[in-house]
């Protein structure tokens, strides 16, 4: 079939601060590059909803990000033991040490670009972190690429798989969204920059985080790890044109907004949100936060599942009609910068305050989820065991285990700057490579097109977010997680009589056939892991198995395919710099009171 | 509410189910490629539904507007969704 052909050393897939990174790095190392995106370079992924912040340890931050007055007991010794701690044991230290290591090289070339491009951060020097808006963060990206006309960029171009070579990286195909025509990405190095995953109909990410670069990778032949690990906020159910929002997780910062909360389930009872002394955080382990939100209202929310799902109230009962008003003035005064008078976003702050005030003071929220923990596994090196193929952010699973602790923005950044550099290298000794699976890879992407008729991808699609709303939550049981599988494995199994007919020129149905794939071979790995995992563990809480049980899982599970099915198997976690916690612990909670905030 | 588009290919003509709550043209969109008509084109990948990437323009009874952040008034009985400016590729879909 007649498609474009492009050829560079490098190719990387994903235009977000993973992607952009990577290829700059990979350009300064003397490499061809091209960057090929789903849809625009700084406005696609997730990094643009940031709405908090991100950071490095304060020695970094004021030797090498120049901010004088950072924080000194903020060391990077200290943010070590704190991500191998929030990773439940789980995490790659050697990756770990890198992101301490390297993240404030990483953060100061984007802040080069924040600065010449005009953009505002806010240093908070306490906790050793930039306050930033998500447009202001894909703006500085686009400028950091545009700095570097060098590299071929391709934009609105879905990739849908990667090409190989007796079992080695050698490219990409993929098809414009708009026009539906073919592309084809010979490369000597790909580096995977896709960003991360998630199945829920509530969403706070951008629209189509489908996992495709980890379905790629493992249908390439790589191995995914960490997949039943999904990080999950507070955000809007209610009211409906700011569902999504990830507002209620600012609303708990109170350095963001002044009003406390209190929880209750649908029916007004309170979900307790201990104010034990043992549960006490800081400016610099604040982000565990969110784990403890999710322990502490997910088994009073999951009590009544079947009757209300993922929702619950945020309360301000307790406040004054002017208190919520001004609330909301508090809370613009804080992100300013980034947003228009009174709005974040989008959303008029004062009005939410009026929608609160007329809802008996309510606020109608759910847990939606912001990241995945798991992904592609690489080593060290962001090599994955598909000679040829790297990976970098989101995308990859190791670094943070079973719960994120550092920040997203800096693993991108980071990973990117180190992978772009090893493709290169990689590339400088590599030899061109014909795919052996350029007409398979062309069949499976065009056979929902030339399908006449079939199960609809938007229907099937559907379908998926039901299953993991009702089985797969952020609160899950053995019998949810049974049926969800079954489901799951069902659906999956009817991904090839996916039909798409129709025109090739921006045919929703044929761009959700290629992501749905990719969703559904995530879901099923994630499921089944959570499934096989009879424990709880960082951001895998289950009501039936409440206890971390470090005895009997210590230890990832991986996933491949093998002949179009996933296959598990296990990852022993390394202890090269501090050894694991052998210690079992009745529940989450307890592991994080004596473990993350111990000291 | 009767949801009129001016596709590719004529006017098409929706009566979507009357909604309480205030709803995005994007919620609207999706209600119709969902369950009414799987090939309407508009502008949803690699989209934040948040107003933020400013991607998915179309005109609202002849003003435009983003799709994602505009509501629609729950007791219009009628409204009409065209393209937003720019080359037309199919239906709501524009190159810009």
């Amino acid at each position: 079939m007649e498609r474009k052909i492009y050829t560079s050393d490098v190719l990387v897939i994903g235009g977000s601060g993973a992607g952009v990174m990577t290829a700059v790095a990979a350009l300064r190392e003397g490499a061809s590059v091209t960057l090929v995106c789903k849809g625009k370079v700084g406005k696609t992924g997730n990094a643009i909803m940031l709405g908090g912040t991100f950071g490095v340890d304060g020695k970094g931050a004021k030797e090498v990000c120049g901010e004088a007055d950072a924080n000194q007991d903020y060391t990077p010794e200290s943010l070590f033991k704190k991500m191998v701690d929030c990773s439940f044991g789980l995490g790659d230290q050697e990756l770990q040490k890198q992101f301490v290591e390297e993240g404030p090289y990483a953060v100061k070339e984007l802040l080069d670009w924040v600065k010449e491009s005009g953009a505002t951060f806010v240093f908070a020097p306490s906790a050793c972190r930039w306050r930033a808006g998500g447009v202001a963060f894909g703006n500085a990206l686009r400028y950091g690429l545009e700095k570097h006309p060098e590299i071929g960029v391709f934009e609105d171009i879905l990739v849908s798989d990667l090409l190989t070579s007796g079992g080695a990286a050698c490219g990409a195909l993929g098809f414009d969204v708009f026009s539906g025509e073919l592309y084809e990405f010979r490369a000597k190095a790909v580096v995977m920059c896709t960003g991360g995953w998630q199945p829920y109909e509530l969403r706070n990410t951008n629209y189509d985080m489908t996992g495709d670069g980890i379905a790629m990778a493992l249908r390439a032949g790589a191995k995914a790890m960490d997949m039943e690990f999904l990080l999950a906020i507070p955000t809007i159910q209610a009211p409906e044109y700011a569902r999504g929002s990830i507002i209620p997780f600012q609303m708990t910062m109170p350095n963001i907004f002044p009003l406390r909360e209190k929880n209750t389930d649908m029916d007004g009872v309170e979900l307790v949100y201990s104010k034990e002394e043992r549960y006490k955080t800081n400016a610099s382990n604040s982000k565990v936060k969110k784990l403890l939100y999710n322990c502490f209202l997910g088994p009073g929310m999951y009590e009544k599942w079947d009757k209300y799902g993922n929702n619950y109230y945020m309360d301000y009962s307790a406040y004054t009609d002017d208190e919520i008003r001004e609330g909301f003035k508090t809370f613009y005064k804080n992100q300013h910068w980034w947003h228009g008078k009174d709005k974040y976003h989008y959303i008029d702050l004062q009005r939410l305050a009026e929608h609160i005030i007329a809802n008996g003071k309510r606020l109608q929220v759910g847990f939606g989820n912001e990241y995945s923990m798991g992904g592609i596994e690489i080593g060290p090196d962001f090599a994955s065991s598909v000679p040829g193929l790297y990976a970098a952010g989101e995308v990859t699973g190791g670094l943070f285990g079973g719960f994120r602790s550092g920040d997203g923005l800096t693993e991108m950044l980071t990973h990117g700057r180190r992978a772009g550099v090893n493709a290169a290298a990689y590339a400088k000794g590599a030899d061109w490579k014909e795919p052996d699976n350029l007409a398979e890879a062309e069949a499976f992407l065009m056979a929902p097109l030339e399908r006449k008729e079939g199960i609809s991808p938007i229907e099937a699609w559907k379908k998926l977010e039901q299953i993991a709303e009702v089985g797969f939550g952020f609160i899950r049981d053995g019998k949810r997680l049974e049926k969800a599988y079954e489901e799951i494995t069902e659906l999956r199994k009817s991904m090839d009589r996916l039909c798409a007919a129709g025109p090739r020129e921006y045919n929703l149905e044929w761009i959700n056939s290629v992501l749905l794939r990719n969703l559904a071979l995530c879901t099923e790995a994630g499921i089944c892991s959570a499934l096989n995992r009879k424990e709880s563990r960082g951001c895998h809480l289950r009501v039936d198995e409440p206890a971390v049980k470090n005895d009997e899982f210590l230890f990832s599970f991986e996933a491949f395919l093998k002949d179009g099915e996933l296959q598990y198997g296990k990852k022993i976690p390394e202890a090269k710099y501090i050894p694991l916690d052998r210690n079992n612990y009745p529940s989450v909670l307890d592991c994080i009171a004596e473990t993350i905030l111990k000291d | 509410m009767r949801v009129e588009i001016e596709r590719s290919g004529g006017l098409a003509v929706y009566e979507v189910p009357a909604f309480a709550k205030t709803m995005t043209i994007m919620d609207i969109l999706d209600y119709i490629y969902a369950n009414l008509d799987h090939s309407l084109a508009y502008f949803r990948h690699s989209s934040c539904n948040q107003a933020i990437c400013g991607r998915c323009s179309v005109k609202l009874d002849g003003v435009q507007t983003l799709a994602c952040a505009k509501e629609v008034d729950p007791s219009a009985e009628c409204i009409r969704l065209s393209p937003a400016n720019g080359k037309v590729l199919r239906d709501l879909v524009v190159i810009r």
